[in-house]
């Protein structure tokens, strides 16, 4: 056979297999649901066992905030999950009432630190000095258990985790409070904000007008002018550190349903146009923009060359999709999710060799999402 | 079977990868470990699995179709 038709046909081959590769793994890989109900067992078992240390003993070793935000993405998981199915609500408010008080034991223990990268023994512009990162998203899974039931002493402490956080966002400048010596994270200050908002609901207050003036502060100071994104992170006055990042946007564009749903679609969609990509059925999000630097940072992960993938904000991109119903995107990132980060089950559960605690964590709770965040619009409507 | 060698080899090193743990070492890329050898077994298997989906079947197929061509001809 002559070479040009050998080449011709490896070619074709190619060409056939490769747009055929996304319906081959559709067989095999498990349906959204299906999946979500496999990592939340996983992620539910050492919490169950008590081997729980064990299980975040690596990851707290290299970064302490992977073992935090998993923690949140779990609880948040289980009390959607717990809304959705009250068959399972006794199970899971056992796990997540676990989860709070080892959280609160290990902050009670070393303070905010427990969940902070070294950097933040730092000190904080604000005289308080306390991390909105730790007390977001604390507050956050507080509020979230409590909307499954009531309990007393977890009204308490919400009620004063999230007097604490009004009082610091009101003493900011720019209505925001510092997760490190400052630094404010959009991802924490919306994560803050949903949580207020939840809490509302929960505790019967109303700080709608401070969630408003937020918005109309982010509007005027926080987007980034080429892009109209969010940028990621910003001084306590205000002066802009880091531009718009995927792993923040996808985050906070989802945080914002509950504060301003405009604001919140208006943001998905500017960043599902500057930060996602997909070809031949695999989807994926990019770190930084287009028209910005590629920068490898605690946040983005290993960022993939050529195409300049990036796992961090890949893995929160499939919690913006369930967010916001956009069923294609979704199934573009899982199905690159079953391709490049390594499934493995056992015994009904399931996670990703490559995605770590916290990939696994927002995966699980992106395919549970819904029921709080409805709950809460059908209360506030 | 000649010709059909690349895609096999592929596919054999693919799966001594996996029974060696290469599929669990990929945790390594996410950044929780640092240890070498962790590291190097999953590189070593992320590039072996990526050859094995993405390299081995079109290199399988095209073999197959110039065989059946050849016995044709």
């Amino acid at each position: 056979v002559r070479p040009t038709v050998r080449v011709l046909v490896l070619v074709l081959a190619f060409a056939a297999w490769l747009p055929t590769l996304h319906l081959v793994l559709d067989v095999w890989r498990p349906k959204p649901a299906e999946l979500g109900t496999e990592l939340l067992a996983e992620l539910r078992e050492p919490w169950q066992e008590g081997s729980i240390d064990v299980a975040i003993a690596d990851e707290r070793a290299v970064n302490p905030e992977w073992d935090f935000m998993a923690r949140t993405f779990v609880v948040l998981a289980l009390a959607n999950e717990s809304i959705a199915d009250p068959d399972r609500r006794v199970t899971n408010l056992a796990t997540i009432d676990r989860i709070l008080a080892d959280t609160l034991a290990r902050e009670a223990a070393d303070g905010m630190h427990a969940f902070l990268l070294p950097y933040g023994r730092g000190p904080f512009v604000d005289p308080e000095g306390n991390s909105l990162f730790v007390d977001g998203e604390l507050a956050l899974m507080l509020a979230a258990r409590l909307t499954v039931a009531p309990d007393r002493a977890i009204e308490i402490e919400l009620r004063t985790r999230i007097e604490r956080i009004v009082a610091q966002m009101e003493r900011g400048p720019v209505l925001s409070g510092e997760s490190y010596p400052d630094e404010c994270w959009t991802f924490c200050n919306t994560t803050a904000l949903a949580a207020i908002a939840l809490s509302d609901r929960a505790l019967d207050q109303d700080h709608g007008e401070l969630l408003q003036r937020w918005v109309a502060m982010a509007r005027e100071r926080l987007v980034d002018p080429e892009t109209g994104l969010l940028v990621s992170s910003y001084t306590l006055r205000g002066e802009v550190l880091d531009g718009p990042e995927g792993s923040s946007l996808w985050m906070s564009a989802h945080n914002l349903l509950l504060v301003d749903p405009a604001f919140a679609r208006e943001q998905f969609a500017r960043a599902r146009e500057e930060l996602y990509g997909s070809a031949l059925g695999f989807g994926w999000a990019r770190e930084w923009p287009e028209t910005g630097d590629v920068r490898v940072d605690v946040d983005s992960g290993p960022i993939v060359p050529v195409l300049d993938a990036s796992p961090g904000s890949s893995g929160l991109a499939v919690l913006a999709a369930t967010a916001f119903g956009d069923e294609d995107m979704r199934d573009e990132l899982l199905r690159s999710l079953e391709l490049a980060a390594f499934p493995i089950e056992e015994n009904g559960r399931r996670h990703y060799a490559a995605a770590g605690l916290i990939g696994n964590g927002v995966v699980a709770y992106a395919l549970h999402f819904g029921p709080l965040w409805h709950a809460h619009a059908r209360a506030t409507r | 079977m000649k010709g059909f060698a690349p895609p096999l080899i592929i596919l054999v090193a693919c799966v001594a990868l996996h029974l060696a743990g290469g599929r669990q070492a990929t945790a390594a890329l996410a950044g929780i470990t640092t240890d070498g050898f962790d590291v190097a077994l999953g590189i070593a298997y992320v590039v072996a699995w990526l050859a094995t989906v993405l390299v081995a079947p079109p290199l399988a197929i095209a073999r197959l179709v110039l065989v059946i061509r050849g016995t044709r001809a």
